[in-house]
């Protein structure tokens, strides 16, 4: 049966249909939450809330977007609404911002083929961690939806009710400041 | 254009949402700066990057079970 026969079923109270699109839609929303919030609990939150929404939520459900998009839209608010509340070091936006433009002092030395990348560096990964981290809420979720998991910017676009040219300034921003972090590590490591 | 446009473009190039005209400026431009060059070849690094260093996962069976047990309460409501 293919999904919108099973939304359909499961709009008109069939809960095996809604268990059935349960199943197929948990691990990219699980895996979402991993990416978003950064461990398992509050990925297991996250699964929670986005199901629980969904199930109340179903019969006002249109089907104007996919049902993964709508998923996706309730997961992501439940996340930034939880990542409003962490407490970790983020960076402005004006840094952010700084970072993209075009007066900005970049850093110039091109890493792309450096040996250090070849191999499971697990230090680049953690300073590439904690630089995705470090971006301001919308920015992370911007960047990961879109570099990470692949949705298109219109489909950004409607999850997150903003406009195509603020969702391309966002991961355009995100991806340099990102970049720059990384140069900085390559320049210390002697490039 | 001068580099500071062009790297305003970057993005739109590597998501392949420049027009044709654009497109070819920043390529051409590219071929003969080298900062440029190298902000998007480190640019593409960084993204191809990214996307490594998460693993996708299964739900965790004891994570799915509760999820469940917490729609299913829901049913009789």
């Amino acid at each position: 049966m293919n999904e919108l026969e099973l939304v359909e079923k499961a709009k008109s109270g069939d809960n095996k249909a809604f268990e059935e699109l349960v199943r197929r839609t948990q691990n990219k929303i699980y895996n979402l939450g991993l990416k978003i919030l950064g461990n398992k609990d509050d990925a297991a939150d996250l699964l929670q809330e986005t199901y629980i929404k969904a199930y109340e939520s179903l019969p006002n459900f249109e089907g104007k977007s996919s049902f993964y998009t709508w998923l996706y839209k309730i997961a992501t608010n439940f996340a930034l609404m939880k990542l409003r509340k962490e407490k970790y070091k983020k960076i402005s936006i004006d840094e952010i911002k700084q970072a993209s433009n075009g007066n900005y002092k970049f850093e110039i030395s091109d890493w792309s083929n450096n040996p250090h990348i070849q191999y499971k560096n697990e230090e680049l990964k953690d300073i590439l961690n904690e630089a995705i981290n470090s971006l301001p809420p919308k920015y992370k979720t911007i960047f990961i939806l879109h570099d990470i998991d692949g949705l298109s910017i219109s489909e950004i676009s409607e999850i997150l009710s903003l406009s195509i040219s603020t969702i391309k300034t966002r991961i355009h921003r995100s991806r340099l400041y990102l970049r720059e972090k990384l140069s900085e590590y390559f320049k210390k490591k002697g490039n | 254009m001068d580099c500071r446009e062009i790297i305003k473009l970057i993005s739109d190039y590597i998501d392949r949402e420049l027009e044709q005209v654009k497109r070819e400026i920043l390529e051409e431009h590219v071929k003969v700066c080298e900062r440029c060059k190298t902000i998007l070849n480190t640019t593409e690094k960084t993204i191809f990057l990214s996307k490594k260093i998460y693993k996708n996962k299964k739900v965790p069976r004891k994570i799915e079970k509760v999820l469940f047990y917490q729609i299913r309460i829901r049913y009789k409501k």
